[in-house]
């Protein structure tokens, strides 16, 4: 990930966490958030040493991407499109 | 007290998870256009995937989830853009190959200027997504 992007997501969770509505939050919901954020940090980092290793493929290959991975890629992101978007709040 | 103490454990969690993501980037093992955009797309996707597993979360409050709901309806378009410019770069660069092959000078000339502009318009995605993502990150950092 990009340093910058690191730092501007560090400067949301400082001003996330002086706003009132976090600080209200239980110790028990923070200790359980604190357990995911590292299951999914690891998960995204497993996805992105993947991804990683299927483009130092590519350029060992010397090629470009094809239709078919392209598809593939496409395929996952319009999955979890629709399911992010179809989310209503109860 | 306790409760801020709390606090900046979980975001300690979150810098110590995100540190691992830091030294891994498909974008800087990319060495062209098409690859790049590849990776680009890729990085959007796995961001996209982890905000999906935040959204099935029910101890995530639902503030949260909108906030991601929006950044994530937002940044979509971008990068399916992008996916579309770079397909096109990979028709418009096997079209230049061709020419090539078949010495047609007049149609080399044109054919490389096309290959410019796709070249051209996938950079421009790229750059268009890159604060589209960085929105998606931080609403999902807001956990």
């Amino acid at each position: 990930m990009d340093p910058q992007l690191i730092a501007q997501l560090l400067l949301a969770l400082g001003q996330a966490a002086r706003t009132p509505a976090i600080q209200q939050e239980s110790i028990a919901v923070w200790i359980e958030l604190a357990g995911r954020l590292i299951q999914k940090g690891s998960e995204a980092d497993a996805a992105l040493r993947a991804l990683e290793a299927q483009i130092r493929r590519m350029v060992a290959e010397q090629r470009e991407p094809t239709e078919q991975e392209w598809e593939s890629l496409r395929a996952r992101s319009d999955a979890v499109h629709h399911a992010i978007q179809n989310w209503k709040p109860d | 007290m306790i409760t801020r103490q709390m606090q900046c454990l979980a975001i300690l969690a979150l810098i110590l998870a995100l540190a691992g993501c830091a030294t891994t980037s498909p974008i800087r093992a990319a060495e062209t256009t098409e690859q790049t955009a590849f990776a680009a797309y890729g990085t959007f996707t796995v961001y996209q995937e982890l905000a999906g597993d935040i959204m099935r979360d029910t101890a995530v409050p639902d503030r949260v989830k909108l906030a991601i709901q929006r950044a994530e309806g937002k940044a979509k378009p971008i990068a399916d853009s992008l996916s579309e410019a770079a397909r096109e770069l990979l028709r418009v660069r096997r079209e230049y190959q061709a020419i090539m092959a078949s010495e047609d000078g007049d149609g080399a000339d044109r054919a490389q200027q096309r290959l410019l502009e796709a070249a051209e318009g996938v950079s421009r995605w790229i750059t268009e997504l890159e604060p589209a993502m960085a929105d998606l990150i931080r609403a999902v950092g807001e956990v």
